[in-house]
C-alpha cells in the first residue's frame, strides 16, 4: 500500500499496488503518467483500443483517437518515462456502452454524452477490473479534475484550470471508485502541463488536442447517418403546427439549438423546442418558448460524501441548494434540488433559467462551485 | 514486478541470442562487402561461406541443395510462393477443382498473405481447412492436380506445435502433380532431427533468430535444379538468386547458432520436452478448467498452447510480463488490436476461447527453479484473472 504525496494531499489515504495510467497519446495523459512515476508508484501505461479507425472514416488527421500515431506516441512517452506500455482491446465494450447509446440517443431525439458513458463504463470500470488481473488497484487519467480525501470520504473537485476543467464528465464515478482514482494534472493549468512535458522531453509536449468526440471524424450527424439505422427526413413545425420547412434527419437537432435549423425569414431567431422521434417532427420557436421552471434527473449518481451520507440516513435531508451545469462549458445556474422518494432529482431554477436538453448530463456542484455533488441524465419532459 | 532476468517462454517468437553468437559475431561487425575483390571482401566472403557450410551441416544437405540467405523467413516465403508465378499469366480454368496454388488454412501470415496476393493477381488457389491443427492427407488428395503449380505447407504450427505428416502429404502431392512443394520450416530448426530434404520437396524457409541467431536474417533452401525468378534483382549475390549486399553479421550469427544446435540437438530436444511436460503437468494439476490445444505427443517438443476459459489472454500476457515471464497470446496485432488467432479458430475454437489462449514455448536450458517460478506465476495469474 502506498500513499500518493503530490496530488493526494491528505495523509493516510492509500492506493494499493500498481497504478494503471490510461494513456490516449495526448499530452495530458502523458504528463499524468510522468507524475505518477515521479511520485514513485509502480505504474503501467495502457491505451484502450476502442474503435477501429480503419473501418470508420480513418484519415491521417488527428481528429479521431486510436489512430496508430496516438499509440506510437503513447508508447514513446511510456518508454521515455520508463514504464511498461500495453494496448488493450475494449472494442466490444465501447461499442455496447458508448457507440450504440450515442446513436440510439440521437435517434430518440436526444443529445447524447458519449464521454460520460465512456468514463463510467469503460475508463473507470472495465479498465480497472481488467487491471486487477495484474495487481493494479488505482486508475490514473489525464483529466483536469481533482480528488481530495478526508475523514468524510473522497471528494471530486473541479480542476484548477477552469478553462480546461473536465469534472463535468466525471460525475458518474462511484465513491468507492473515486477512492482509487488519481487525477495527477488536475491541480495544474494546461500551460504548466505542457511545460512539464517539454522539460521531460515527452514527444507529446506540443501535440494539439482534438476538440471532437474521439470516435467521430467529421460531424456527429454524418456519423449517425453512417452507423445508425438509416435516417429519414421530416417536417419543421412552429408551436402552432405551421410547417416552416423540412429537415433530413432528427439527429441533426438538439433541444435549445439555434444554428443550423435551415429555416429563415422570421423576425426572431428560432430555437429547437422539441424533437419527436416517432413523427420526426422538429418543433421550433422563440427562445422564451424554451423556458421551463424545473427539470428532472432520473437516476442520479451522488458523489459528494455529504450527499451520500444524507441519503444513507432515512431522516437525512433531501433538499439542498446547488449550481447546475447542463452542458460542458456552461457557467452553471442556481437550482434548488429535491430528491424524490424514488431517487429522482428535481431541480428548480432558483434564479435565471437556461435551456434544458433531454439526454444531456446535468451536474450539480456545491455553492462554491468547486465540488461535484453528483449528476445524471436529464429526463424528457 | 519480477526481479532478475525475465524467463523467456516465448521462444517460438524469438529464442534469445546465444552467448556463442554474441562472442562470435564480434569479428563480423567490422567486415566489408563480400563481393569486393580485395582482402577485406575476401575475409567477409569467407565468413559468409563458413556460415553456409554450418547451416548445411545442421540441415544434412548435400550438393543437391543450395542455401540462399535472405532477410528472414518472411522474405524466403514470399520468394518461394511468388517467384514461380512471376512472369507467367494467370490462366482461366474450367471446373472447380483446378487450383493453381494450394496451402493450409493454419499457415503463418507470411505464407497466407503472398498466397492471397496470388489470388488478387488472378491465380486461383485455396487454403485447405486443418481442423485437426495440421493439414491431413485427405484434405490435400482432392485438391492438388496437374494444374497446381505450387503446394506449400508448414513443417509445424508455431502456435500449437502440431507437426504436419509431411512424408505422406508430400507423397500424395507428388502422385498427383508436378507442382513445386515449399515447406515453411521455421519451427523445424533446433526442434527436430528429421531431414527435410530427404523428402522430394523443392524448397524450405528458415529463420536465424528462432535458434538464437540475430533477427533480420533467414534462409531459403532450394533444390539446385529448381530455377526460379529472383524477387530481388540488381546484383549477383547468392548465385544471382537474391541481390543485395549480404548481412554478414546476421549470416555469421546464423552459422554459429546452427553449429551450437547441431552439436547438441538430441539433448536440446529432450530438455525442451521435459520442460514443456513439467509446465503442462503443473498447470493441469493446479488450474481447473483448462484445455491444451497442443498434441499430447508427436508435436514440437517445446510448444504448449493452453486455453483458460474465463481469462482474457491479453490480460494474462501482461500480468506475466509484469512478473518476469514472457509468453504470447498467439494473436496478430494490427493497429494494436489483437485479432483472435486464425489457427485456433481454424481448429474450431470459439472466438472467446481463442482470446483465452496463451502459447508457451520453452528453451532447452531452463533451470528447475525457473520452471517452478514460471509455473507458479502462471497459475497465480490465471486465478487472479478468474476472480474478477
Amino acid at each position: 500500500m502506498t500513499v500518493c504525496p503530490r496530488f493526494d494531499t491528505t495523509p493516510g489515504i492509500q492506493t494499493a499496488g500498481t497504478v494503471v495510467v490510461a494513456m490516449s497519446g495526448g499530452v495530458d495523459s502523458s504528463v499524468a503518467a510522468l507524475l505518477v512515476r515521479q511520485a514513485g508508484h509502480p505504474a503501467v501505461g495502457v491505451s484502450m483500443q476502442v474503435w477501429d479507425y480503419r473501418n470508420h472514416g480513418g484519415s491521417s488527421s488527428r481528429a479521431t483517437c486510436c489512430a496508430p500515431d496516438d499509440f506510437t506516441d503513447a508508447r514513446k512517452v511510456a518508454s521515455t518515462i520508463g514504464i511498461p506500455y500495453y494496448v488493450f482491446d475494449f472494442e466490444s465494450t465501447f461499442r455496447r456502452e458508448v457507440i450504440d447509446k450515442f446513436v440510439a440517443a440521437y435517434e430518440r431525439g436526444e443529445t447524447p454524452n458519449p464521454c460520460v458513458d465512456c468514463n463510467n463504463k469503460v475508463k473507470f470500470r472495465e479498465l480497472r477490473e481488467r487491471a486487477r488481473t495484474f495487481g493494479a488497484g488505482a486508475v490514473a487519467t489525464g483529466h483536469y479534475a481533482r480528488v481530495l480525501h478526508d475523514e468524510s470520504g473522497s471528494h471530486l473537485l473541479r480542476g484548477v484550470d477552469s478553462a480546461k476543467d473536465q469534472s463535468y464528465f466525471l460525475y458518474g464515478l462511484r465513491p468507492e471508485e473515486l477512492k482509487e482514482t488519481l487525477f495527477p494534472v488536475g491541480h495544474m493549468t494546461k500551460p504548466e502541463v505542457r511545460e512539464l512535458a517539454r522539460e521531460a522531453g515527452l514527444v507529446t509536449a506540443e501535440k494539439s488536442e482534438s476538440q471532437d468526440i474521439c470516435f467521430v471524424s467529421g460531424s456527429a450527424k454524418d456519423f449517425v447517418q453512417r452507423i445508425g439505422r438509416g435516417v429519414k427526413g421530416g417536417a419543421i413545425l412552429s408551436r402552432t403546427g405551421e410547417k416552416l420547412g423540412e429537415h433530413d434527419g432528427i439527429h441533426g437537432f438538439t433541444v435549445g439549438q439555434r444554428r443550423g435549423i435551415g429555416v429563415g425569414g422570421t423576425a426572431e431567431p428560432l430555437y429547437v423546442l422539441s424533437i419527436d422521434p416517432e413523427s420526426r417532427e422538429v418543433i421550433v420557436g422563440a427562445k422564451s418558448d424554451l423556458e421551463v421552471g424545473e427539470f428532472f434527473v432520473q437516476t442520479p449518481n451522488w458523489v459528494a460524501p455529504s450527499v451520500v451520507q444524507h441519503l444513507a440516513s432515512p431522516d437525512g435531508a433531501r433538499e439542498f441548494k446547488a449550481l447546475a451545469q447542463l452542458r460542458h462549458r456552461h457557467p452553471g445556474v442556481a437550482v434548488d434540488v429535491s430528491i424524490l422518494p424514488d431517487g429522482t432529482a428535481r431541480a428548480r431554477f432558483a434564479g435565471g433559467w437556461t435551456p434544458v436538453s433531454p439526454g444531456q448530463a446535468a451536474v450539480f456542484y456545491d455553492l462554491s462551485n468547486t465540488e461535484v455533488l453528483g449528476g445524471g441524465t436529464i429526463a424528457r419532459r | 514486478m519480477g526481479t532478475g532476468a525475465a524467463i523467456n517462454l516465448d521462444t517460438n517468437a524469438s529464442y534469445g541470442v546465444l552467448p556463442e553468437v554474441i562472442e562470435g559475431v564480434r569479428e563480423a561487425l567490422g567486415t566489408l562487402n563480400p563481393s569486393s575483390i580485395h582482402g577485406g571482401g575476401q575475409r567477409a566472403r569467407a565468413m559468409v561461406e563458413l556460415a553456409r557450410d554450418r547451416l548445411a551441416a545442421l540441415l544434412g544437405l548435400t550438393k543437391s541443395e543450395r542455401i540462399i540467405f535472405t532477410s528472414g523467413a518472411t522474405e524466403a516465403n514470399s520468394t518461394a510462393i511468388l517467384a514461380p508465378f512471376l512472369g507467367t499469366r494467370s490462366q482461366p480454368t474450367e471446373g472447380s477443382a483446378q487450383w493453381q496454388w494450394v496451402t493450409s488454412a493454419v499457415e503463418h501470415h507470411s505464407v497466407l498473405e503472398p498466397c492471397l496476393r496470388l489470388g488478387r493477381c488472378g491465380f486461383r488457389g485455396m487454403a485447405a481447412p486443418a481442423r485437426a491443427g495440421y493439414l491431413r492427407t485427405e484434405e490435400v488428395a482432392n485438391v492438388v492436380t496437374q494444374t497446381t503449380q505450387l503446394f506449400t505447407v508448414m513443417y509445424a504450427n508455431n502456435e500449437t506445435g502440431h507437426v504436419t505428416p509431411l512424408r505422406e502429404i508430400v507423397a500424395t502431392v507428388r502422385a498427383r502433380s508436378g507442382c513445386r512443394i515449399h515447406i515453411d520450416a521455421v519451427q523445424h530448426l533446433g526442434k527436430s532431427t528429421e531431414r527435410l530434404f530427404d523428402l522430394t520437396i523443392d524448397s524450405a524457409s528458415f529463420s536465424a533468430h528462432k535458434i538464437g541467431g540475430l533477427t533480420g536474417v533467414g534462409a531459403l533452401v532450394v533444390r539446385s535444379e529448381s530455377s526460379f525468378e529472383p524477387m530481388l534483382v540488381g546484383g549477383a549475390q547468392e548465385l544471382r538468386h537474391r541481390a543485395g549486399t549480404e548481412n554478414v553479421p546476421g549470416i555469421v550469427s546464423f552459422g554459429i547458432a546452427a553449429d551450437v544446435v547441431r552439436k547438441d540437438l538430441g539433448r536440446r530436444i529432450e530438455r525442451m520436452g521435459s520442460a514443456r511436460r513439467f509446465i503442462e503437468d503443473s498447470i493441469h494439476r493446479d488450474v481447473p478448467n483448462c484445455r491444451f490445444n497442443s498434441p499430447a505427443e508427436g508435436g514440437l517438443p517445446n510448444t504448449l498452447s493452453v486455453t483458460f476459459p474465463g481469462v482474457r489472454a491479453d490480460d494474462l500476457v501482461v500480468a506475466l510480463d509484469l512478473n518476469g515471464v514472457y509468453v504470447s497470446s498467439g494473436a496478430a496485432c494490427a493497429s494494436g488490436k489483437p485479432e483472435p488467432s486464425h489457427v485456433l479458430t481454424g481448429m474450431g475454437l470459439s472466438d472467446d476461447d481463442a482470446r483465452a489462449t496463451i502459447r508457451i514455448s520453452v528453451r532447452s536450458d531452463h533451470t528447475a527453479h525457473e520452471l517452478e517460478h514460471a509455473t507458479q506465476t502462471i497459475v497465480r495469474a490465471v486465478h487472479a484473472g478468474r476472480s474478477r
